[in-house]
């Protein structure tokens, strides 16, 4: 599903139409248009519209996905890049380690420079190949992997045998690819994971890159004049290398060359970094993910957060991980969820974390005394404990007190009274006589506490996985004991924990304000 | 050709590097350090490494002559036959080469045989020296990593800046470091294994040696080169270990990558692959064979021979070899008992909540009690020990009084804290000269070892809120006691840890009593109820060696810290091992030694005295052969006095009072008993039968060979296999001076009980077996039973359909019985599980076996003493009742006052027990236990 999109691209800046014919007034004022899996069949002039579209400079991104083959034949993606010499294949681009994890080979593009593939960071799963040639040029390869041709007799989609067979391409297969058509360009990608609403939240920093990239009616893969320059340098190197006889200044050119490409990645890295700015609603929410967080990231497992992603979904917020936590990126947000880090917030970190509460946003984090390690001092500088009692007299008790498994009531005071459950329990010691406490072990033993921190809140939850997938929710909706406890609390409580500012949340970050994707149009 | 010459100059010269590198990867297979031991590819090594030294310059030893040659040859000899295996090979080999050595020492072997033998010998020789380098040196690493696996600051942190070079993203936080991966993050820990693991260690334990002397000895014209290529290889290999680390983290991320999504992650295996740790010493290999000198001079070519004016000066020199050898050796070994107390034991029970009691003593294990709970309970092993100490509950709060009175005391899973009080009283207990038995258990459920800890830190120890696990079967993890023992285990020789935590013993003196290798370790799981984690495999394990028990001494008193309180439980205390140890650990504690630890300036003398022997070797240029040989010499001499110490000071219990020990027959029986107190469960299974010994009372114990005799019954369970006449004739031996004999068997073609029961004109049909009902001669009850054996000869006591299917036959002194209904009485037609709670008809089953047993072990008793087994079974149950139900000890003696014991010999047996206490000579305060228990003293009359 991809309805979180409109909202994505608005976080940016950006102007978003869902257009339900591509009429001319649609496309007129567009800088880029998006065609996620078109499978009806094309209207009298709307090819041509979007031909025309393009060679006037618009961008045109498709998104395919694998083994379709309508019933006259052929398929509406081939039809759409009919003028280009790409087509996506009636096949599975099919990889060795599941998520292409460690297996993309990407262009230079301003896309994808600096974008590791230690994570699924471009978001393909299982789509089609595409067939390209010049001038079209790949953007995404699958470098291990293979294409697997589709079988139109197999009742499940169409995809092949999943198995590599003799004489199927092994390798190198495209995933993405790109084209200059006319003044404009077209991006054709084989799947359609990258755009969904669960991948999406992961591979922002790519597909934000993207969107900018197409809403840039200027922008260029590779423009010749670098081009040209790169080559210089390259026929200047093997000279060089012919030249030179001494193994310490070969070593000296080696570690130029790669320094120059280090450094000419991070540049590009920076240079087409794009940032979320804040939305009028203020519903922006990140889950960190720069700190080695406990839950796995792989959604559905069950030590995954593929239920909370969809919960704060579900309840109005713009979901997004966070890469790296700086104050740039926290600016557009209102919500931060930490998940019991395992690499220790620094000491800027903290401050920046302070400063995002004080300005009105909401910090929230769950973390048990088991990994209480690296946020232990970031959640002292809030004024938190995790895994001691309060004794009377107000300090901390000596020795840790594991609560374990337990539901325990919330909402005590309302009419329905509703219990939430624990995983692993720990109890929770805020410094704030003023602090709230949301949930407790009887008879009073805080496990959720807030706080009010400046125009913002804190808020602890004494349990590394109570956000997690095996405490919140199933990948196939089933409750929990026949409950759904804990889907329920969230829904209560998320709106109570944000309360951001209008004046802080309208307010544009720099960066978001520089590179607005698409500019405002006009109406149709 | 010449570059043939120089390729194989350049190959010899890597050839010692990679001889002491499979040698180091030999011990990995021979100790089964991580893995079980693996002889075959142990032998592989060893002989490979051995191999390597073929390629090093002969030594001629012109220094020790066919004489020391001989000396020493003979001197190494003790150590060959005391060590065990693996360590047994180096000295082997040392023995070996020496013998190698001394053949072209005192005979002309010829131009060839002569510089082959000599070539061989020199190799066997540099084999031995670095084996025994390496194993001295893993013995100590595993001394020390089992106390502690943890890197100190800021190991982890650079750890993990090296995974960032191999563009792994990982953050070091305490002693883990978290690597990222799709899947999960995995908080793996920054441990010595990571670091340094024993192969590698072995290597380095060697050729550093190796290297060192060979600069040390070089030509002065090309020392300084030497120390220069030393220096060299000692920083590219400091350079190595982390990056070593940083390689196995990225195979560990590349195999989970490499994992589908549905399966296992099995990736930790590769941190305990000998091949992949032995593969890796390839760099070291590689370094040292390209950086060091070509021409290491290793051994003591090219001395000067002896001359008479230097003859003292290796008098003095062996001398200091053999004490310093013999010093560290016993300051290893020795732990000196000292003075017995007076066995006065108190088993703490006031911490247990009393909502939640954890393995109590104070509720008999009897024949009405059925349920997860009475098996999880310390009844039986109290009462077992209540035959040899004078042993006493304690149901308050632990202070000076009540430690005054009480030799050694037992703290137990305890479910409630201690307050400082308490914990100030336990400690003057001990410096005083108390002796402190700790019981933890796994995962710190209930909280059993967060209360036990404060306890703990005393003395330097501390349970981890962890589980052990073995690391090739995850239950298996079975300890099997050294040769040289620790004083408390010296009677023990081996027994299955049911799961154990592990102690952290970083700060403590004193010396691991439990040392298991192979295990790996998982921390709590604080979802699950007990707190037991999913024994998967998990980067936050730490692996290899973990300390399960600790003894420490602190002021006049001592203390043992143990962590698996499960196996004193009453489902499986009489497995093999288990009593053995409690007892050991009750008469370690039992003792006093005034003289404290004599560990550090014993291990100081032997320093000083090693140290002394360098400088005298060096400054002579002594025989170094013979005084390796002599050194071994000291150490076998050392390791047997010790043994034989440890012995006289704590020799064998003797039970103070009678108790019926029936023997459970594993000489040709083997059918399934339980192991862990889990039983067998099937039709093959007799845990059940054997368990439901305890509840009368009886004590059981699993037996083969010539100790099967030395108990009051022993019990065959379906004996098959061939019997040799050796073994009928110690049966027939037994049962005539005045044994029973209990045989349980049915219709099976492999029976071999006929053989037992033919010298007792006894006999079992084994071909046609009836069905029906069983009916016996007494009041038993009556009992469904298919698949029996008719029964020949004796007077029978149980009929099926009126055929006999148990007989019983006297037979001298003692009595030979024989059931053909073993079907009725297997696990799966007893409940399948010990935990059963059973119906009426499950419950008659075991009365019915409760009644042949009383039978068995009574009858005889009951006829001298006149009373019928009805009135005994009713005292016997009722003396139970009042014993669980706390009340005057007058009633007790009403009830045995009333009886009809009055006037028989077992009621003159309870007046003098009860009027006129006995005081057994070791145990003088014995008999203030019995007249708490009358159920024991009723057993303990009728047994006489």
């Amino acid at each position: 599903m991809y309805g979180m999109l409109p909202s994505f691209l608005e976080s940016y800046g950006a102007t978003t139409v869902i257009s339900p014919d591509l009429s001319a007034d649609d496309l007129r004022g567009a800088d880029a248009l998006v065609l996620f899996f078109p499978n009806e069949p094309w209207q009298a002039g709307q090819l041509d519209r979007i031909w025309h579209f393009v060679r006037e400079g618009g961008a045109l991104l498709l998104v395919g996905e694998h083994t379709v083959r309508e019933s006259e034949g052929g398929n509406r993606f081939n039809d759409v890049l009919e003028p280009t010499t790409m087509r996506v294949r009636f096949d599975s681009a099919m990889f060795a380690v599941g998520g292409w994890l460690q297996s993309y080979e990407t262009a230079w593009h301003a896309t994808a420079a600096g974008i590791s593939d230690n994570e699924n960071d471009f978001g393909v799963v299982i789509g089609a190949s595409l067939a390209t040639r010049p001038p079209a040029r790949p953007l995404i390869v699958g470098r291990w992997g293979w294409a697997d041709p589709g079988d139109e007799e197999n009742q499940a989609a169409m995809m092949g045998n999943s198995r590599y067979d003799a004489g199927e391409r092994l390798g190198d297969v495209v995933l993405a690819a790109e084209q200059p058509f006319g003044r404009g360009k077209i991006i054709a990608f084989g799947d359609t994971s990258s755009f969904s609403n669960g991948i999406n939240l992961a591979c922002h920093p790519f597909t934000s890159r993207l969107f900018a990239y197409l809403a840039d009616r200027e922008a260029q893969p590779r423009p010749l004049w670098r081009d040209l320059i790169a080559m210089a340098f390259a026929a200047a190197m093997v000279i060089a290398m012919a030249a030179i006889r001494s193994p310490l200044m070969l070593a000296a050119l080696a570690l130029i060359l790669g320094g120059g490409v280090y450094v000419g990645t991070a540049a590009s890295h920076q240079a087409n970094e794009v940032l979320p700015r804040s939305g009028a609603g203020g519903n922006l929410a990140y889950i960190d993910v720069s700190h080695l967080e406990a839950f796995s990231r792989e959604s559905w497992r069950e030590d995954g957060i593929g239920g909370l992603q969809l919960t704060l979904m579900r309840n109005g917020f713009l979901t997004l991980t966070l890469p790296q936590l700086t104050a740039e990126r926290l600016d557009g947000a209102s919500l931060l969820i930490s998940i019991a880090a395992a690499r220790p917030f620094s000491p800027q970190e903290r401050e920046t974390i302070r400063q995002f509460v004080e300005r009105g946003g909401t910090f929230l984090c769950t973390v048990g005394r088991d990994r209480i390690g690296p946020s232990e001092a970031l959640l002292a500088d809030l004024g938190f404990r995790v895994g001691t009692v309060q004794s009377s007299t107000g300090s901390p008790a000596s020795g840790f007190v594991p609560l374990g498994h337990f539901k325990t009531p919330y909402r005590q005071d309302s009419q329905s009274p509703a219990a939430v459950r624990f995983h692993a329990a720990w109890p929770v010691v805020c410094d704030d006589p003023a602090a709230h406490f949301v949930a407790v072990f009887p008879p009073n033993v805080p496990l959720i506490v807030i706080r009010n921190l400046g125009q913002g809140r804190v808020v602890v939850i004494g349990d590394t996985c109570f956000a997690m997938n095996k405490n919140l929710e199933h990948e196939d909706g089933s409750p929990f004991e026949g409950m759904r406890e804990n889907a329920d609390f969230w829904r209560w409580f998320l709106p109570q924990l944000v309360q951001r500012s209008a004046a802080t949340a309208a307010e544009p970050t720099r960066a978001t304000a520089a590179r607005s994707i698409i500019p405002q149009r006009s109406e149709p | 050709m010449k570059r043939l010459v120089r390729n194989v100059t350049i190959v010899r010269g890597y050839l010692p590097w990679l001889g002491v590198a499979l040698l180091s990867a030999s011990w990995l297979f021979g100790l089964g350090w991580f893995r079980s031991a693996q002889w075959a590819n142990w032998a592989t090594l060893v002989f490979l490494g051995t191999s390597g030294f073929l390629a090093t310059p002969t030594m001629t030893a012109r220094r020790e002559g066919p004489a020391l040659l001989g000396l020493a040859l003979a001197a190494s000899l003790p150590a060959v036959m005391i060590a065990p295996w693996p360590y047994r090979i180096a000295i082997l080999l040392f023995a070996l080469g020496t013998s190698g050595l001394l053949l072209t020492s005192a005979m002309h072997l010829g131009r060839v045989v002569a510089p082959a033998v000599s070539r061989l010998g020199t190799a066997l020789l540099l084999a031995s020296l670095v084996l025994i380098v390496q194993g001295l040196m893993l013995t100590w690493y595993e001394s020390q990593t089992a106390r502690s696996h943890e890197l100190p600051a800021p190991l982890p942190q650079l750890l993990s800046t090296v995974a960032g070079w191999f563009r792994i993203d990982a953050a070091a936080h305490g002693s883990s470091i978290a690597l990222h991966s799709m899947r999960q993050t995995h908080l793996l820990g920054a441990t010595w294994e990571l670091l340094l693991d024993p192969a590698t260690l072995g290597f380095l334990s060697a050729s550093i040696p190796i290297l060192v002397w060979s600069a040390w000895t070089a030509p002065p014209s090309r020392r300084r080169s030497f120390w220069g290529r030393t220096f060299v290889i000692l920083v590219l290999l400091a350079v190595w270990l982390p990056l070593r680390a940083g390689l196995l983290m990225a195979i560990y991320l590349n195999e989970v990558l490499r994992t589908d999504y549905d399966a296992p992650l099995l990736a930790m295996r590769l941190f305990w692959s000998p091949w992949l740790l032995c593969g890796l010493l390839a760099v070291p290999v590689i370094l040292c064979g390209f950086c060091a000198p070509r021409q290491v001079s290793i051994g003591s070519k090219g001395a000067a021979p002896i001359t008479g004016s230097t003859r003292s000066h290796l008098v003095v020199t062996a001398l200091c070899v053999v004490l310093g050898v013999s010093a560290i050796t016993w300051g290893v070994l020795w732990d000196p008992a000292g003075a017995r107390k007076a066995g006065r034991v108190v088993v703490e029970e006031y911490h247990p909540l009393p909502e939640k009691v954890w393995e109590p003593t104070n509720k008999p294990y009897d024949t009405t009690w059925y349920g997860h709970q009475a098996g999880y309970n310390y009844y039986c092993i109290y009462d077992y020990c209540s035959h040899f100490y004078d042993m006493q509950r304690t149901s308050r709060p632990l202070d000076d009084a009540t430690l005054d009175a009480c030799d050694v005391l037992v703290l137990k899973v305890p479910t409630r804290p201690y307050a400082n009080a308490e914990i100030e009283a336990v400690k003057r207990f001990v410096e005083r000269g108390g002796g402190l038995l700790l019981i933890g258990e796994h995962t710190d459920v209930y909280h059993t070892s967060e209360f036990l800890n404060p306890v703990a830190r005393l003395f330097g120890i501390e349970y981890r809120h962890d589980c052990v696990f073995g690391i090739d079967a995850v239950f298996e993890d079975r300890f099997e006691v050294g040769f040289a023992p620790h004083p408390a285990l010296q009677y023990c020789r081996a027994f299955d840890f049911a799961t154990s935590c592990s102690l952290d013993c970083r700060g403590a003196a004193g010396r691991a009593v439990i040392q298991g290798r192979a295990l790996k370790n998982l921390m709590a799981d604080y979802h699950s109820d007990n707190y037991y984690p999913q024994p998967v495999d998990s980067a936050d394990m730490r692996y290899g060696s973990f300390v399960q028990m600790w003894a420490a001494r602190f002021g006049r008193g001592r203390v043992l810290a143990f962590t698996d309180s499960t196996i004193f439980s009453n489902f499986c205390v009489f497995e093999p091992g288990k009593s053995e140890l409690m007892l050991g650990a009750l008469e370690w504690l039992n003792h006093e030694s005034r003289m404290g630890s004599p560990r550090g300036w014993l291990n100081g003398l032997g320093v000083a005295l090693l140290a002394m022997t360098c400088l005298l070797s060096c400054r002579a240029q002594g025989p170094v052969l013979l005084y390796s040989a002599l050194g071994l010499l000291g150490w076998a001499a050392s390791v047997v006095a010790v043994q034989q110490i440890n012995r006289a000071a704590m020799r064998p219990l003797v039970a103070q009072r009678r108790m019926v020990r029936m023997h459970i027959d594993r000489t040709i029986c083997d059918c399934g008993l339980s192991k862990n107190g889990f039983v067998d469960g099937t039709l093959e299974g007799f845990g059940i039968f054997e368990r439901w010994m305890l509840r009368l009372g009886y004590f059981t114990s699993r037996r083969k060979g010539e100790s099967l005799f030395d108990g009051d019954v022993v019990v065959f369970l379906r004996p098959h296999g061939n019997v040799t006449g050796e073994f009928e004739r110690r049966v027939a031996d037994y049962v005539q001076g005045g044994g029973k004999m209990l045989i349980v068997d049915s219709p099976r073609p492999d029976s071999a009980s006929n053989q037992l029961l033919t010298a007792f004109g006894l006999s079992i049909d084994l071909r046609e077996p009836v069905n029906g009902v069983l009916r016996t001669m007494a009041d038993w009850p009556s009992i469904p039973v298919s698949d029996a054996a008719k029964v020949a000869g004796g007077e029978p006591f149980a009929w099926i359909n009126g055929q006999p299917v148990a007989a019983k036959k006297s037979f001298g002194r003692g009595a030979v019985f024989v059931l053909g209904c073993a079907t009725r009485f297997c696990d799966a037609n007893m409940g399948r599980s010990s935990d059963v709670i059973p119906d009426k008809q499950l419950q008659d089953v075991f009365e019915v076996q409760f009644a042949l047993l009383r039978w068995v072990v009574e009858t005889q008793q009951s006829s001298d003493i006149g009373v019928s087994k009805e009135r005994i079974r009713q005292l016997e149950t009722r003396a139970i009742e009042d014993c669980r139900e706390p009340s005057p000890w007058s009633r007790c003696l009403a009830i045995i006052d009333s009886s009809a014991l009055v006037g028989t010999p077992l009621g003159r047996q309870v007046a003098r027990l009860t009027d006129r206490p006995e005081a057994p000579e070791a145990h003088p305060t014995t008999n203030q236990r019995r007249s708490k228990n009358p159920s024991q003293l009723l057993r303990a009359a009728r047994g006489r």
